[in-house]
């Protein structure tokens, strides 16, 4: 009967099993199903990223001009396929194949390989991937199932500096690592499944065997005690009727307990006696006293007593030490109020010292700020000045300018003045040779007259007048031609001087400029000067504002060691209160005699 | 100049009128009806192979006429010739010829009868180019040419034909 409880409840269990592990094999199929997924879409956008970062490093002109096998030992070659075989050495994975290609009309031709292998020109397919990455300026992902397992391919347009796209792509090949089949995912749940029922059938049938056996062997026990027969002991460990068995014992031992009650009692009224003479004598203070322990239930109440006394006689003593310690730490305390008192006595005399300092620097304070609004109103004064001496200065330059223009004028002037003196010598010169002309012309006309005999000798009286005249006017052009010369002398002296002149002018021009230059310099100081004391003299409002601040609080401070000295007082006199309690305390303890 | 001799018809006899010039310090005296004319010096061509006392030819209103410098041949002081300078055309018996001086001074009446006879004792070398001297009150002692006998030099009449 009991055996086929066991089997029904076994079978139920084996299904439920069954059960669980197909489930746990259809879950797990589908778990490693979408994770293969994840994987795949994973992967496809890591070679994306990769393709389209890989494409910026190759430039689009060099790989351009690659244009048949003959180029393969080109530089722009070289430096591609390092670029390439660099970038496939950094991936470190053998499933990657990097190639760049080339777009012909309807098909594709290899350029550059990553394995220094000569590939140019060899043609390939033009997938629509391809083409939508060249004609969309993106990277595009083409998948392809191949024997030896899925192959992932990325195609990247190569930019040109515009990162407009070319006919060149980067192609970067992925062979996917084979994944574990599906078969074998749904199968390895399933066995396990099978093996873990396997063995909760055996360690099942194992148990209900031993169950029904203790069954067995309460039936006989209570059989036994119905006789009044002693209760057998389990022969070996009946863990599934440790329970029942500890209950028929006690059952069996309350029924035997019942019998010799009555012998007890006499032997318990003799210890009570004992008990409460140790007690009372613990009551009168004598703690050193402890009851006799005894096996029965009144030699408990004689260790509890015993725990008891010896918990207060700690205490006692914990006591006695804590008043030592009060009486010792009052001592102290009383010390220490005492020359605190005396502090804070100190403390505000002090204070009241510096008060007083504090108040006088307020003082003084004030007396700066005045010397600073005296300092601020004569560089006020200062500023003023320079600035009339600077508009002097100005009216200066600007009569210096004047008198500069003016010798400018006078040195034209003298110039023009010269020119015309030379035109004069010019033509006191020509009035001079006219002079000689007439005299000649005259000497000659004497000669005619004179050849002309008595007839001419009143013409010869006429030339030799005009040769006289001839003579006087060539000598007045000599002397205009002296005058002339002296006169050009003074010019070219004047000249000089007027030179002189407005190089002086020229020079005192530029020492008002640096006159005026100066007084700007000083009107800057000034300025300076004036703000300086003009920050001065709020500074120094803020210093008194603050010196006051000093005072009061000096006062707060005095009258709280005021307080302080007062509050120590009391401090004494609490502390003496203390002394005297401890006293009391000590004298209390005493009274208790403690063992050692 | 107004000579202080008064024009009478009475004194023409006793009378003659010299061309007074200037010559390196000398004073010298001609006639005035062998003077032409009185020119500034003129620019002259010179010809080669001739005495040094004849300094070359000028053309003067179509003429030609040849310059000589009778400081050479009167063994004068020579100076550098300038355009302050003059050319005294002279003329006798239809012979032409200027002369370099260095400033014409005047036109003087001489009276005749004082004309000292150049002789023996005058230290000058060109005693016989003069036909006397004569002492002027203002210019001092005026030496008196024979323009004859300069033509007839023997340095000058060598060229004539």
């Amino acid at each position: 009967m009991n055996i086929t409880g066991s089997t029904i409840k076994n079978n139920t269990l084996v299904t439920l099993i069954i059960v669980v592990v197909i489930g746990v094999a259809v879950i797990s199929y589908y778990n490693i199903q979408s994770h293969n997924n994840l994987m795949l879409k994973t992967k496809e956008e890591q070679l994306k990223i990769l393709a389209t970062n890989s494409s910026m490093i190759f430039d689009s002109k060099s790989i351009m001009m690659i244009q048949n096998e003959k180029d393969f030992d080109s530089e722009n070659y070289n430096e591609a396929f390092i670029k390439l075989s660099s970038l496939r050495e950094q991936l470190g994975d053998p499933n990657y194949h990097l190639k760049i290609l080339r777009k012909k009309d309807n098909t594709t031709e290899f350029l550059i390989n990553d394995i220094n292998h000569n590939i140019i020109g060899q043609s390939y397919d033009l997938l629509k991937e391809m083409d939508d990455a060249i004609k969309q300026n993106m990277t595009t992902i083409n998948k392809t199932e191949a024997p030896e397992g899925l192959k992932l391919y990325a195609f990247c347009p190569i930019k040109n500096k515009d990162l407009e796209s070319t006919n060149i792509f980067l192609m970067i090949e992925y062979l996917m690592p084979k994944s574990f089949p599906s078969f074998w995912i749904l199968l390895g749940p399933l066995g396990l499944g099978i093996i873990i029922l396997l063995a909760l059938f055996i360690i099942l049938s194992m148990e209900s065997n031993k169950l029904n056996h203790g069954v067995d062997f309460i039936t006989m026990n209570l059989d036994r005690l119905e006789k009044g027969e002693s209760v057998k002991k389990p022969e070996d460990d009946q863990i599934y009727l440790d329970e029942i068995n500890s209950a028929l014992q006690q059952l069996e031992s309350s029924l035997s307990t019942s019998k010799d009650s009555g012998v007890e009692r006499d032997k318990i009224q003799k210890q009570i006696t004992e008990l409460l003479k140790i007690v009372s004598s613990a009551a009168d203070g004598d703690f050193t006293v402890s009851a006799n322990v005894t096996a029965d239930t009144l030699g408990a109440l004689a260790d509890s007593f015993n725990l008891m006394i010896s918990d207060l006689s700690e205490l006692v003593r914990d006591a006695k030490k804590a008043a030592e310690q009060v009486a010792s730490s009052t001592e102290g305390i009383l010390s220490n109020i005492e020359s605190m008192a005396n502090g804070a006595a100190d403390q505000a005399s002090r204070t009241e010292r510096i008060s007083h300092f504090a108040k006088d620097m307020a003082k003084l304070i004030t007396d700066t700020n005045q010397s600073a609004k005296r300092a601020a109103e004569a560089a006020q004064n200062a500023k003023s000045v320079a600035e009339r001496g600077s508009e002097i200065v100005k009216k200066t330059i600007h009569g210096m300018h004047n008198i500069r223009d003016s010798v400018r004028d006078a040195a034209r002037q003298v110039r023009t003045l010269g020119e015309q003196s030379t035109r004069i010598g010019e033509i006191s010169d020509f009035i001079g040779e006219i002079a000689s002309r007439t005299n000649l012309l005259a000497l000659n006309a004497s000669i005619e007259a004179a050849r002309a005999g008595d007839a001419g000798r009143g013409f010869s009286v006429v030339a030799d007048e005009i040769r006289n005249l001839a003579e006087r006017s060539s000598n007045s052009a000599d002397e205009i031609s002296k005058l002339i010369a002296d006169v050009q002398a003074g010019i070219a002296k004047t000249m000089t001087a007027i030179e002189v002149g407005a190089k002086e002018a020229t020079a005192g021009t530029s020492l008002v400029d640096g006159a005026g230059e100066a007084l700007r310099e000083i009107l800057g100081s000034v300025e300076i000067s004036t703000n300086s004391a003009v920050n001065i003299s709020s500074a120094t409002q803020e210093q008194t504002k603050f010196s006051d601040e000093i005072v009061a609080t000096l006062e707060h401070i005095s009258t709280i060691a005021k307080d302080t000295a007062d509050s120590a007082k009391q401090s004494k006199e609490s502390a003496k209160q203390l002394e005297y309690l401890s006293q009391n305390l000590n004298q209390a303890v005493a009274k208790f005699r403690l063992a050692k | 100049m107004i000579k202080d001799s008064p024009s009478g018809d009475k004194d023409n006899i006793n009378e003659s009128r010299y061309s007074i010039i200037n010559l390196s310090g000398y004073y010298f005296g001609i006639e005035i009806r062998k003077v032409v004319e009185v020119i500034p010096f003129p620019k002259y061509t010179k010809i080669p192979n001739l005495n040094s006392s004849i300094l070359g030819v000028f053309n003067l209103r179509g003429q030609i006429y040849s310059i000589i410098d009778i400081r050479i041949l009167f063994d004068l002081n020579v100076s550098d010739i300038s355009d302050k300078n003059y050319v005294v055309l002279l003329k006798d018996d239809n012979i032409s010829f200027g002369i370099y001086v260095d400033k014409v001074m005047d036109v003087l009446d001489i009276d005749e009868t004082k004309i000292q006879v150049p002789n023996r004792r005058s230290s000058e070398n060109f005693i016989h180019f003069l036909n006397g001297l004569y002492e002027d009150k203002k210019l001092g002692r005026i030496h008196l040419l024979e323009v004859r006998e300069i033509i007839d030099s023997k340095k000058i009449s060598q060229y004539r034909f």
